[in-house]
């Protein structure tokens, strides 16, 4: 690539100018006819209207043979200097504004434990100058040949369609806060048809704001899921109103991850996530889904087609039957802090007498009392379960080259990690493990939130250990090859 | 470098039992503060506050006492060529490895504590987040800081000629 200066597209001075806009005229009216107050807003508004244009003006980016170079001039000076090599991915993004303006932001990332939720690169061009400097970049980079026509449409490896999309967004969430939308659902409900309780309407705002919105966020995400392979790059594309596309390197992958929430293995379902470094772009995804929540069947089709480098099936271990004894003191010690913890609260409520509860009806009076004791007795009663599931679902697999952690009270996650990706190895044992010859283990890989740990359940100590021997067998061997995993 | 396991510097428990006695005494001043200003505000329940801080000043001063002696004994670690290796805790015993290949950066740092008893830790900066060797001697720190660094610029300068 021959050195080519570009800058931001000029509508982004618009944009930044408007946010500002709007920012300075809420301010004016907070300011309520300050007279004095007024003349500063205007006045900063004025500032950073000049700054904003200032910034597009002295900031660049020019894309050398080997390396893009990112100039800033403004209050500072700052050259940063992405080094082709270093580059995870390159993503293009179309927000509202983009889609306006007739622009893409571009989002280059780099492998980076620094600075990795971030893009190190973020402009906005032309949309068709985007998709060339795109195809430009992956092509020199990653081999792959430019689209002749990107706007064709490309056939996703797995048939999704918008009732896929509903479903991951109401069941792809975490059941505990599923969980929770339900329990502002039903306090709702139950407040609405028995008391005359004003906490219906927090219910409700709570409810909208932590549950609706960002379900319905979700569907208008993930709706027209795609997913393809092209040689080794993954491309993902999704979005109903705003359209998010990306691409990544095979080998940007350290681990991928079968997720399947409770409410989805009730209905037989389960998405496809991957650990990868510089996937940021698109819209905080720091872990990006490879598929939204389909049929299990469906998945197992996926992986073989998408990511058959990650077919792992070693003999899977369960946790030992000692591993019992620690988890069970954990439980005690668990349930003795809870009841620490809630004793006295419920001994104070329990014990109130009926003057005291006298402007509650008879039967708010009665929940009022007894709430909290079967909250506690009940987070008790979870603790305990908790223990005794714990040692039924963790699992740990060795293989040459990957090795497979289950994970999950409620959501099950399978990991399926390389030894090559993995940073730091911690193997911990307290006292009760340790005589049981058991331990724990933590395995650090660099991810696109900087760094991600992923930890085991109770196994043999020996065991363990041999992920960290594994490792270093590769690295002695020459089985690792650092041209594809360095970072 | 060495293969087997090296024991720190019994100064190293000076260092933590200065450290745990500073923390200490603002655990202390925390709770004296709000039983102080608190007092009227928690009425009959002052009582039951006081217990509660005692019982916690006497089961941390309790650990503070014990914590160092167990830290120093539990503590090991090792350099080999292809591995930092590291075996520290009280309660729970954590072995910690780091594959020299991984490193990214090598850093000798020194608190004042550390400073005032001529201690230093070496942090080693992976992908994947930073591994410790603590209270090592300080010529013992930039030692073994030199040899990880020479380590790694090896492995780079062999990574370049192979290209």
């Amino acid at each position: 690539m021959t050195d080519v200066t570009y800058r931001n597209h000029p509508t982004v001075m618009i944009r930044n100018i408007l946010i500002i806009g709007f920012v300075m005229l809420y301010i004016s009216f907070s300011a309520r006819g300050s007279s004095a107050m007024l003349i500063g807003v205007v006045v900063l508004f004025a500032l950073l209207c000049i700054f904003v244009v200032l910034f597009w003006a002295k900031t660049t980016i020019t894309f050398g043979p080997n390396e893009a170079v990112v100039n800033i001039n403004v209050l500072y000076k700052r050259k940063k200097i992405i080094p082709y090599k270093k580059v995870a991915s390159v993503n293009v993004v179309r927000d509202i504004f983009n889609r306006i303006f007739g622009t893409t932001t571009l989002n280059i990332s780099i492998n980076s434990s620094r600075n990795a939720a971030v893009p190190d690169a973020r402009f906005v061009f032309d949309s068709a100058l985007a998709e060339q400097i795109r195809d430009k970049l992956t092509s020199d980079l990653f081999g792959e040949e430019p689209a002749e026509e990107d706007s064709s449409p490309k056939e996703s490896l797995v048939d999704l369609s918008m009732k896929d999309s509903v479903m991951h967004s109401l069941f792809g969430i975490s059941t505990y806060q599923l969980l929770y939308a339900i329990g502002l659902l039903a306090y709702s409900v139950f407040s609405t048809l028995f008391f005359e309780s004003s906490g219906v309407f927090l219910a409700l705002i709570l409810l909208i704001i932590g549950e609706v919105v960002p379900t319905v966020f979700n569907i208008l995400k993930y709706g027209n899921f795609k997913v393809y392979r092209i040689n080794d790059q993954i491309h993902l594309q999704h979005g109903i109103i705003q359209n998010y596309v990306s691409k990544f390197d095979i080998n940007r992958i350290n681990a991928i991850r079968i997720k399947r929430t409770f409410f989805a293995r009730m209905i037989g379902k389960s998405c496809l996530e991957a650990e990868v470094v510089g996937i940021n772009a698109i819209a905080n995804d720091v872990t990006p889904l490879l598929c939204i929540l389909t049929d299990e069947d469906k998945i197992e089709a996926l992986i073989k087609q998408l990511v058959p480098e990650f077919i792992h099936h070693p003999e899977m271990m369960k946790q030992p039957k000692e591993a019992r004894i620690p988890l069970l003191v954990k439980s005690v010690f668990g349930a003795m802090l809870t009841i620490a913890i809630m004793a006295y609260p419920c001994w104070w409520t329990y014990s109130l007498d009926d003057v005291e509860l006298s402007g509650l009806s008879p039967l708010e009076a009665l929940l009022f009392r007894y709430a909290l004791t079967v909250v506690a007795v009940a987070a008790i009663a979870v603790i305990f379960f908790a223990a005794h599931t714990s040692l039924k679902v963790r699992e740990f697999g060795l293989g040459s080259e990957m090795f497979n952690l289950v994970n999950g009270l409620v959501d099950r996650k399978t990991t399926i990690i390389q030894y090559d990706r993995v940073q730091i190895t911690k193997v911990s044992a307290g006292p009760m493990p340790r005589r049981l010859g058991l331990a724990k283990c933590t395995v650090s890989l660099l991810s696109s939130q900087g760094y991600k740990n992923i930890s085991s359940g109770y196994f043999r100590k020996e065991e363990l250990y041999k992920i960290g021997e594994v490792m270093l067998q590769r690295l002695k061997d020459g089985t690792y090859r650092y041209e594809k995993n360095s970072t | 470098m060495t293969e087997e396991y090296k024991s720190l510097n019994p100064k190293s428990k000076a260092a933590l039992y200065i450290s745990y006695g500073i923390a200490y005494a603002v655990l202390f001043l925390i709770l004296f503060a709000v039983g102080y200003f608190g007092k009227e505000w928690m009425g009959d329940n002052y009582r039951f506050y006081e217990m509660f801080s005692l019982a916690i000043l006497i089961v941390t001063l309790a650990y503070i006492i014990v914590a160092p002696l167990i830290f120093y004994r539990h503590y090991k670690y090792a350099l080999t060529d292809d591995k930092i290796d590291v075996l520290r805790g009280i309660i729970i015993i954590r072995r910690t490895m780091v594959p020299i290949e991984r490193i990214h950066q090598v850093e000798v740092t020194r608190g004042p504590i550390n400073n005032m008893l001529g201690l230093a830790d070496v942090d080693v900066t992976t992908a994947g987040g930073i591994a410790k060797i603590q209270f090592l001697d300080i010529p013992v720190a930039n030692s073994i800081a030199e040899d990880l660094n020479r380590y790694i610029n090896d492995i780079v300068r062999e990574r370049k000629e192979n290209d």
